[in-house]
């Protein structure tokens, strides 16, 4: 069986009932980023900016 | 929980006790080595120096015992004449992890020399100790505060293109691979190229993972064509081992091709489009994004359950 998962995250964000996204959660076909403690992909680029050595700094 | 201690790392190592580059270039950083483990099996019958070469670095050996190691691993495929690979032993680290109250630490290969600092549109930097401590450290602290299991940082070969701004994220976690033990226990299998199988696992059962695309990256040798190592093995099955087990995991979203750019070398490719879910923002809601999120879910593994189903 082949799954589409981007066919599948625009039927969750577009189309789905409650019941249908609370079982497409579940079965883990979308991953739903509720921001608890930020959003996983802004915490990353948060790391990558203040990684980023400055003028001179390093070897 | 964690304080400012970087975290451990565990080095897999095979028939390598003279050139183990990891550990030397660990230690010429001045890393703490008391936090790095050295890990070997008892069947490779080079115990004695990598006892040796351990001691003189201030790093821990520990020794797996290889028959265990074999019954316990998933080969996917027929197994190489050897009955070994990388994945095997890196399986094991759990439960020396346990014996040593870790639960978090990552794993950086035997072969590595050096870490750089890559950034789109400027120079790239070797890194300082400093520098590198406080990536191990941040990383640590991302996954921690996410609850995700797995999560890598690229290679320089994942740059040869160049180092775009927009590639910032990766999905595949190789090669300096970070792992939560309370999430994920035991993830590798396959004949070979077991990483590339965790990873997909992971993708493919709906966790969320990757590897950032730059900053902090490992300076990649070309380690097929190494001394020791597994080298031997890569010879046996002429790579195609390496290339060819996750189309065989993952049919449906991985297939194997003929691939010009690559030098015309058979190799998989992955379709993230029917391999991996989205990840959709939704502020507010409940969110499952976390690996523990279903507790039922956690902890990922990718070793056979059932008793001896690997034996030969």
């Amino acid at each position: 069986m082949r799954i589409d998962f981007e066919a599948v995250a625009n039927y969750y964000a577009f189309c789905a009932t409650e019941t249908e996204r609370a079982a497409l959660e579940r079965l883990r076909c979308v991953l739903v980023d509720g921001g608890v403690d930020g959003f996983v992909e802004d915490d990353l680029l948060r790391i990558l900016r203040a990684g980023k050595p400055a003028a001179g700094e390093g070897a | 929980m964690d304080g400012d201690a970087p975290p451990p790392i565990f080095v897999p190592s095979y028939h390598r006790p003279d050139n183990c580059k990891t550990v030397h270039y660990l230690r010429k950083l001045g890393y703490d080595m008391s936090l790095v483990h050295v890990v070997i099996d008892d069947a490779a019958g080079d115990e004695a120096e990598y006892r040796a070469m351990c001691e003189a670095a201030g790093a821990s050996l520990h020794v797996v015992d290889y028959e265990d190691a074999v019954r316990r691993f998933d080969f996917v495929h027929r197994k190489n004449p050897a009955r070994r690979a990388a994945g095997m032993f890196r399986n094991r680290f759990f439960p020396i992890a346990d014996g040593l109250g870790i639960d978090f630490f990552v794993v950086v290969d035997d072969d590595t020399n050096a870490y750089h600092l890559k950034y789109p549109q400027t120079r790239q930097r070797k890194v300082t100790l400093e520098q590198f401590s406080w990536w191990l450290c941040e990383v640590r602290a991302f996954m921690r505060r996410h609850r995700i299991g797995a999560f890598g940082l690229s290679q320089s070969g994942d740059n040869l293109i160049g180092c775009h701004p927009e590639y910032w994220f990766l999905h595949k976690v190789m090669n300096t691979t970070f792992y939560d033990a309370r999430l994920v226990r035991a993830p590798e299998r396959g004949v070979q190229d077991n990483d590339t199988s965790a990873f997909v696992g992971y993708h493919n059962a709906g966790l969320f993972t990757g590897s950032l695309g730059y900053g902090l990256m490992l300076h990649q040798t070309p380690s097929a064509t190494a001394k020791g190592g597994l080298t031997d093995v890569y010879r046996e099955s002429k790579l195609l081992n390496k290339s060819l087990v996750c189309p065989i995991q993952f049919p449906s979203a991985i297939h194997a091709d003929k691939q010009p750019l690559n030098g015309g070398r058979i190799h998989h490719k992955i379709a993230y489009r029917y391999l991996a879910p989205r990840v959709l923002k939704r502020p507010g809601a409940a969110g499952n994004v976390a690996w523990d999120a279903y507790p039922e879910d956690v902890p990922f593994t990718n070793e056979p359950k059932r008793e001896g189903y690997s034996l030969p």
